[in-house]
């Protein structure tokens, strides 16, 4: 690495002229890749908009989209973190549908309540995760093989269990959680809370920094970032309550999303995820426990396979063999990478999967409307997973692999 | 603080170590040590067991016989946490750094503070590294960069300072020139001078003789496993010191010491 520097040197913003502040403020590489993004989704909404007259945006399915299609993102939550490693996971499609399976099973014919059916699903596929990541960790065998390993295990007892047929799970209480939306008081206390705690817990830390002499990055950014993530949380928050409220699903993936962007973003554990997927060998040194990081994470991983599982049988209150899969898997991948997770590691955050949730979902939702023949869709959520590899590689070409956390 | 009379006790003494690695024998009794204040240069040509000692003394390998102490302490490393504990830090060339987080991150990697909701003290860590930074007379865009923003004389420096935030006895520099530019390599020698003027044992292990020269107290040269001189670099010239390296001389061991 210092070789390659030394060969051609980088230029460092201490050079003689620099570039003015607010120009050395923008991330190069962070613009490169998130303006595509938010522009596809925009000629994404739009080209629907147009071909399904009138009836893509909109607060109806706006909320439709949300409630059917969250276990993706929540899933993809768990590939963001062995992304971060460096890792992949193939097995989590199979591993949804297992847990899907375990809760119709343990539901429907082992007629347990909810909470024990819930649990129980989540729990065999943590387990699983942690399975693999022993394999992976402890042992050292590649990743890659191991998760596709999984996937035919996974696949195979799944399948064996649901035997071709679909399990019906009548549950009310697990109906609910795919189905059911926030009262919309507590939705709007809860935009509100979270808007206040964000300037809050904001401004706090700006303080602390100055009574600790350190500088700030200027307040305008500050305030910036803040007002536009909070009139957006209202704008969606109010829309979805003029149809039938927030869908419990979107509030479930949300307040996932704020717990694992905290431990990633905010613990010397998430700080150990990103330095074993910068550099494996320098985390080692620095006595960070390598073997130890990688099999939580791919616990975390079988979890949120759980969870994801979980939202799936709650939404469709039944489990079949063609609910997940390896679309599944491909859908999740894309999603990360579109939010802008590196495919080799060490860059990325958990909040990208609401940016590439939202285009797979837009891509899922609208291409269901016009009823376009399934095929198609396999072929066009391919290119546009090689079109977000591509503006990783491009992104990563452009200097600057920062930690964006 | 400073005390680098010949007649104090070493900081780091090596005696008679030993290491084979199946039928290959690397070091066939090496005598090795290193003063508080000085900077002591390890050399050899490729294959005379440089990297082997290091790697004893750092506690990477454990050596098949011989003794390493510290301060008069005689120290039995299992792990290169063993060393690491005992004040021995060592930065091996491009290991040491994770090029996508930021500086202060890096600085306290595997030993990050924690506040409150077992966050990481971010405010505490930065006024650290910042000072810790200024002492050596670092100076980087800003320690909010990540390593990857840097240069390579810069990146070298904060694997330094990485390993003397943590007030080690001893630091080990394995090749820190290696690849760099030139002004990048003075930037890392003046670094080097002043974890001397610290007060601290520094090892060098190079290859390069300009930089002996430059920083060096004292020149230890090895040859196929055995130590073969060591050198009061004021005394002698830079041919000496290849000579010695070559073999093309030999030297009375002890009588330049």
């Amino acid at each position: 690495m210092i070789g390659v520097t030394d060969a051609a040197p980088r230029p460092a913003p201490a050079d003689p002229a620099p570039p003015p502040a607010w120009w050395r403020r923008i991330d190069g590489s962070k613009l490169a890749t998130t303006v595509p993004i938010y522009a596809a989704i925009a000629l994404i909404w739009i080209f629907f908009q147009s071909q399904t007259a009138g009836r893509f945006i909109g607060a109806r399915n706006l909320s439709e989209m949300a409630q059917e299609y969250s276990y993706k993102p929540l899933l993809a939550i768990g590939v963001v973190f062995v992304l971060l490693l460096g890792e992949i996971d193939l097995s989590v499609g199979y591993l949804t549908l297992l847990c899907a399976t375990t809760v119709a099973v343990l539901s429907a014919f082992a007629h347990q309540p909810a909470p024990i059916a819930i649990a129980g699903g989540i729990f065999v596929c943590t387990v699983l995760g942690l399975a693999q990541g022993f394999l992976i960790s402890a042992l050292r065998m590649p990743a890659f093989v191991v998760t596709l390993g999984g996937f035919l295990i996974f696949e195979g007892l799944a399948y064996h269990i649901l035997s071709g047929a679909t399990i019906n799970v009548p549950d009310p209480a697990i109906a609910a959680i795919g189905t059911s939306y926030l009262p919309t008081l507590l939705s709007l206390a809860f935009a509100i809370l979270a808007i206040a705690g964000m300037a809050f817990l904001g401004l706090l830390g700006r303080r602390q920094r100055t009574a600790a002499g350190l500088q700030n990055a200027p307040i305008t950014g500050f305030a910036a970032r803040t007002g536009a993530i909070g009139a957006l949380l209202l704008i969606v928050v109010t829309l979805l309550d003029s149809y039938r409220g927030v869908p419990l699903s979107l509030a479930v993936l949300l307040a996932f999303g704020l717990v694992t962007w905290y431990v990633a973003a905010k613990t010397p554990f998430g700080r150990h995820v990103y330095a074993v997927g910068g550099n494996v060998e320098a985390a080692r040194r620095a006595g960070i426990n390598t073997v130890g990081v990688r099999w939580v994470v791919f616990g975390i991983t079988g979890f949120f396979a759980g969870v994801a599982g979980v939202m799936l049988v709650g939404y469709a209150q039944a489990a079949s063999t063609t609910a997940a899969g390896p679309d599944l898997l491909l859908d999740v991948i894309s999603i990360a990478v579109i939010g802008g997770v590196s495919l080799t590691g060490g860059r990325g955050n958990v909040w990208s999967v609401l940016l590439g949730g939202l285009l797979i979902a837009s891509l899922d939702s609208g291409l269901n409307l016009m009823s376009v023949d399934s095929n198609y869709v396999y072929v066009i959520k391919g290119v546009i997973l090689l079109l977000a590899i591509l503006l990783d590689v491009l992104g990563k070409r452009r200097g600057a692999g920062a930690a964006r956390v | 603080m400073v005390d680098s009379s010949t007649t104090s006790v070493p900081r780091l003494v090596v005696l008679d170590i030993k290491k084979s690695f199946g039928a290959v024998t690397v070091l066939r009794g090496v005598n090795f040590e290193a003063r508080a204040g000085e900077v002591t240069a390890l050399l050899g040509d490729n294959g005379a067991g440089k990297s082997t000692l290091i790697k004893c003394i750092a506690g990477t390998h454990i050596p098949d016989g011989g003794t390493i102490s510290l301060d008069g302490v005689e120290q039995h490393f299992r792990t290169p946490s063993d060393a690491t504990t005992a004040g021995i830090e060592t930065i091996y060339q491009d290991l040491a750094l994770c090029d996508n987080l930021d500086v202060v991150a890096n600085l306290f990697l595997g030993r990050e503070r924690r506040g409150s909701f077992a966050a990481l003290d971010e405010i505490s860590m930065e006024k650290t590294a910042k000072a810790a930074l200024d002492q050596l007379h670092i100076i980087i865009p800003s320690v909010r960069s990540t390593v990857a923003q840097l240069s390579g004389g810069q990146r070298q420096s904060i694997a330094v300072a990485k390993a003397v935030l943590w007030a080690p006895k001893l630091v080990i520099l394995d090749e820190p020139t290696a690849a760099l530019g030139v002004a990048q390599q003075k930037q890392v020698l003046d670094l080097i001078k002043r974890l001397r003027e610290a007060g601290l044992a520094v090892v060098v292990i190079t290859h390069n003789i300009v930089d002996v020269m430059e920083v060096a107290d004292v020149a230890i040269v090895m040859r196929l496993g055995r130590r073969v001189a060591k050198l009061r670099v004021a005394d002698v010239s830079p041919e000496d010191i290849v000579a010695a390296i070559t073999g093309a001389r030999e030297f009375a061991e002890a009588a330049s010491a």
